[in-house]
């Protein structure tokens, strides 16, 4: 699927029969507990339906290890934080933190809510989500539990979270970049 | 030329000249240092220098960052939150028609007690000096050209956009007033900051050289032609023009925290005149009576003669002597703030302030009591006339009992007790981050302050020390059923120690340990009523920022590897927990060469010297030269960690000489000093000298030493040995002796 945002063509997806990401960086602004913190996220190439996603914060880098199954099933995202010079891998009903899953995704669209991490998140509406002088379509889902809430772009085929907010796990973040 | 030893003028040759030119503002203020480059008096309250925005915590940055102003108070080397950045100036060149009014820099230099820019676009000169309560600015504009002047009462560092951002200062309040074409007045009102704190008010008063011609006044956002703004609840500030001339405009700005009257007293006192350079020579020569209490050999480089004399500058400094200017009570007692914060200072600022200038720490120990007395607790992270912060343990109790062990006169010790024991038995209450013992229920019950507690790992380490510095003044005031149970709970750290935890070869470590007893190796975390999710401690777990907050973790800006040395009364129990002597070796070994230890921050400040235990003293000596070597240097990156009001800048100085303190304790450690040699003009008159024979590059280790004529084969040295005159001399070898191998530093007071 692409996503077309502000006239630009804009790739928030990955091909899964091409088994190609046609977004590699991400830059997310987080909210640690009060720090403030630009993390990327570097995308690399499929193989054997792992994605290495490598993430940078300041000196220090690493790389978590997603399988596409888990980008297509998972029911909860990962909020382990990434070894130095290590390789986390997520577990096979997770996704990372950054993104849902399309099984979840599809269950938002249909029942204009779902289910992640034992916690249910509710359709609250469709927004524009602006980065830079970019917008892009995004659905606003809030927890109704621990309040959570959360922006995910409009692409069942790799639904992106580009923004997070009262997560009670202290992790929010929004996306400030991307190409 | 200061005053030389006897003993010394036969010995070695030394300096010829003011040690303030060796002092370089510059070391450390880039990276992580974070060094103040503006002029200061020893200890002095008002630190005027540049500020470039909000954002730096000593308020410069390198050029090109553009200049934002001048402000009059600063503090050094912080990390966290900016404080302070109160009262700023800023010369300009053109109409007053715009508050905005910042420059770039062509170039600028500063020395001990001055700096000096040029702006770029303007070519404006400003220079600054400074006494201990009021600055002095000398400002050369170009000609012709409308000379003009800012003066922002509104200003400050920290400023964040999101209200009561934690360690944000936040403003409160400000107010202006044009009292005649010479004088200006009034005042800054600030909260928050690093320490949390409540509002500080920084009250200034302004003298001119020359007649006001023209101004404006502003509030919020808006200029206006009136000659004062009162307070409510905006920044405000004035444009002042002077008109043209060929003429350098001179400013006195005396500041105060008690009222604008006070300002303009300190500044009459201090700066009676307009003679800049006599202000400047003034400070000079205050500073070559405080740097010459040390005085080095000449045959040492110069950029070992700048570390080191920048080093002493960098620890007298702060915290800062406010006394007659203290909001809070009257008194005629010392009154210092920033304390910034002493679980940084104690380790080794009190202890060289103690051994160069003992009157000083008599001062800072007496206002330490006194806060106690009016505000209930000894402070331990205290900025803006407020206790606020602790970081670890009640780290007072350490400056206190190095003040009774090193016999300091004109201390009430037995307040001080009470002050101690008031830290060690009354839970502060409320927010346990202010001051007290956070967790101290729960450490007197359990022995441990147990995970879920912020910082519970460094609080049990850090208590169990400060309960081990109660026993020792317990004991010396003959308050035997105190030092009893309180020599009992200096062993508390052993209830973190977990014995069968290993990692790196290395076996038992302070790991954490929740209420029930139970060790965690799987730790949840979040606060989800829903999710439950974990991480797995390890012993090089930093959990902050990601799992916990900064201030939340275990172990406070450490790991379970460099807490685990981190037991400064009872190394002898952590080298049998380890395994013994050769095992704990090893454990060091393996903490530097996998590099578990952190140059850059406080807690492992001792570690370097642990092979002392195990009769090892010169691989202490490779292990500190090392450091010193690839970590320090005579650049503005040449400190590696923030210099925490001094606390880095003394680590340093300390090892040039070839001592180090185990803060709380009567004795120094004995190492390789990159000095040839240093001489100690002590209090009484008499001279301690530690000076060496063959040290060379290929000559650095200790092969024997000699006190006052007579072998001393022991590593150490009593603080009395020092301060009752004398000399210690170094015979230097090029291999590793037997010398220090067999006398181990001493044991804790309760084996002795």
């Amino acid at each position: 699927m692409k996503l077309l945002l502000g006239g630009a063509l804009i790739l928030l997806q990955i091909s899964l029969n091409a088994q190609q990401l046609s977004i590699h960086h991400y830059e997310y602004l987080f909210n640690l507990h009060g720090q403030m913190r630009v993390i990327e996220l570097d995308f690399h190439n499929v193989v054997s339906e792992d994605v290495l996603v490598e993430w940078k914060l300041r000196k220090e880098s690493g790389f978590y290890k997603l399988n596409l199954q888990a980008a297509r099933n998972a029911m909860g995202m990962s909020f382990q934080r990434g070894e130095t010079q290590d390789t986390v891998k997520i577990k096979a009903d997770q996704t990372l933190y950054q993104m849902i899953s399309m099984n979840a995704y599809d269950e938002l669209v249909k029942q204009k809510q779902f289910m992640y991490n034992k916690t249910t998140y509710v359709w609250l509406g469709e927004e524009l989500y602006t980065v830079g002088e970019q917008s892009m379509p995004v659905i606003h889902v809030r927890a109704q539990i621990d309040d959570t809430e959360m922006w995910i772009t409009k692409s069942p085929d790799w639904p992106v979270v580009v923004r997070m907010t009262y997560n009670p796990l202290g992790i929010n973040y929004e996306l400030i970049n991307y190409h | 030329m200061k005053k030389v030893g006897l003993l010394a003028f036969f010995i070695v040759p030394f300096l010829t000249f003011a040690q303030f030119q060796w002092v370089d503002p510059w070391i450390g203020c880039e990276g992580e240092g974070r060094t103040f480059i503006g002029p200061s008096m020893p200890y002095g309250m008002v630190k005027p220098g540049p500020d470039c925005g909000p954002r730096n915590n000593s308020g410069w940055a390198p050029i090109p960052e553009p200049i934002t102003g001048f402000s009059q108070v600063h503090v050094s080397g912080t990390g966290g939150g900016p404080k302070y950045g109160n009262i700023s100036i800023l010369p300009f060149s053109g109409p007053l028609d715009q508050i905005e009014q910042s420059a770039f820099r062509l170039s600028e230099d500063a020395q001990l007690g001055y700096y000096t820019c040029e702006f770029a676009n303007s070519g404006i000169k400003t220079e600054i000096t400074t006494a201990r309560k009021a600055s002095f600015y000398q400002i050369q504009y170009s000609f012709p050209g409308e000379r003009a002047l800012k003066i922002d009462a509104g200003f400050f560092l920290g400023e964040q956009p999101k209200p009561n951002a934690r360690e944000a200062q936040q403003f409160v309040g400000s107010e202006i007033e044009i009292v005649t074409p010479y004088e200006v007045r009034g005042y800054s009102r600030i909260r928050g900051g690093w320490n949390n704190g409540p509002a500080y008010t920084v009250y200034f008063y302004a003298l001119l050289d020359q007649p006001i011609s023209e101004f404006k006044t502003w509030k919020g956002n808006t200029l206006e032609d009136v000659a004062s703004q009162f307070d409510e609840g905006k920044k405000s500030g004035a444009l002042l023009s002077f008109g043209q001339a060929n003429k350098p405009l001179k400013i006195k700005i005396g500041i105060s925290y008690l009222s604008e009257l006070k300002a303009k007293a300190n500044l009459e006192r201090e700066i009676p005149h307009w003679d800049f350079e006599k202000t400047l020579n003034q400070l000079r020569n205050q500073w070559d009576d405080h740097l010459g209490k040390i005085e080095i050999s000449q045959n040492v480089t110069a950029k070992q003669k700048k570390m080191f004399y920048t080093a002493l500058y960098h620890t007298m400094i702060m915290p800062v002597d406010r006394t007659g200017e203290n909001p809070l009570w009257t008194g005629d007692l010392p009154y210092y703030d920033d304390y910034y914060c002493i679980w940084d200072t104690f380790r080794s600022s009190t202890p060289l302030i103690t051994l160069m200038d003992p009157d000083r720490e008599v001062e800072i120990v007496n206002a330490m009591l006194n806060i106690y007395m009016h505000d209930g607790y000894l402070p331990e992270g205290r900025s803006g006339n407020a206790n606020g912060r602790t970081q670890g343990g009640s780290n007072a109790e350490v400056v206190l009992a190095d003040a009774f062990v090193k016999k300091l006169e004109g201390i009430d010790y037995e307040l001080a007790l009470k002050a101690m024991l008031k830290d060690a038995e009354v839970p502060p209450g409320g927010n346990e981050e202010q001051e007290g013992r956070g967790g101290l229920i729960e450490y007197r019950s359990l022995g441990y302050v147990p995970y879920g507690i912020d910082r519970a790992g460094n609080r049990t380490v850090d208590y169990s020390y400060n309960d081990y510095n109660i026993a020792v003044v317990a004991k010396g005031l003959g308050k035997n059923h105190i030092y009893e149970e309180y020599i009992q709970r200096a062993d508390s750290w052993q209830n973190l120690w977990r014995p069968d935890y290993s990692d790196h070869g290395s076996t038992g470590f302070i790991m954490p340990k929740d209420a029930s007893g139970n060790w965690l190796d799987e730790v949840p975390f979040g606060k989800s009523k829903v999710q439950k999710p974990t991480f797995t401690y390890t012993v090089n777990t930093n959990e902050s920022p990601w799992y916990n907050c900064w201030w939340c973790v275990f172990l406070y800006e450490g790991t379970s590897w460099e807490y685990s040395f981190s037991i400064p009364h009872d190394i002898p129990a952590v080298i049998e927990k380890s395994g013994g002597e050769e095992a704990f070796e090893q454990r060091l070994d393996t903490f530097f060469e996998e590099e578990f230890y952190n140059v850059s921050n406080e807690p492992s400040f001792l570690t370097p010297t642990l092979y002392h235990w195990v009769g090892k003293p010169y691989r202490s000596s490779d292990r500190i030269l090392e450091i010193i070597e690839q970590n320090f240097n005579d650049t503005r990156l040449g400190l590696p960690g923030n210099d925490d009001s001094g606390a880095m800048s003394s680590w340093l100085a300390f090892h040039m000489m070839g001592l180090y303190p185990n803060a709380g304790q009567p004795y120094y450690l004995l190492n390789t000093p990159i000095l040839e040699s240093s001489t100690f003009h002590l209090k009484g008159g008499q001279d301690f000298i530690i000076t060496t024979k063959k040290l060379s590059d290929k000559n650095g280790y200790i092969q024997s030493a000699i006190l006052n004529g007579k072998p001393l084969n022991r590593a150490w040295i009593y603080h009395d040995e020092i301060i009752n005159g004398g000399e210690l001399v170094f015979i230097m070898g090029s291999k590793p002796s037997d010398w220090g191998t067999t006398i181990r530093p001493p044991k804790k007071l309760g084996d002795l």
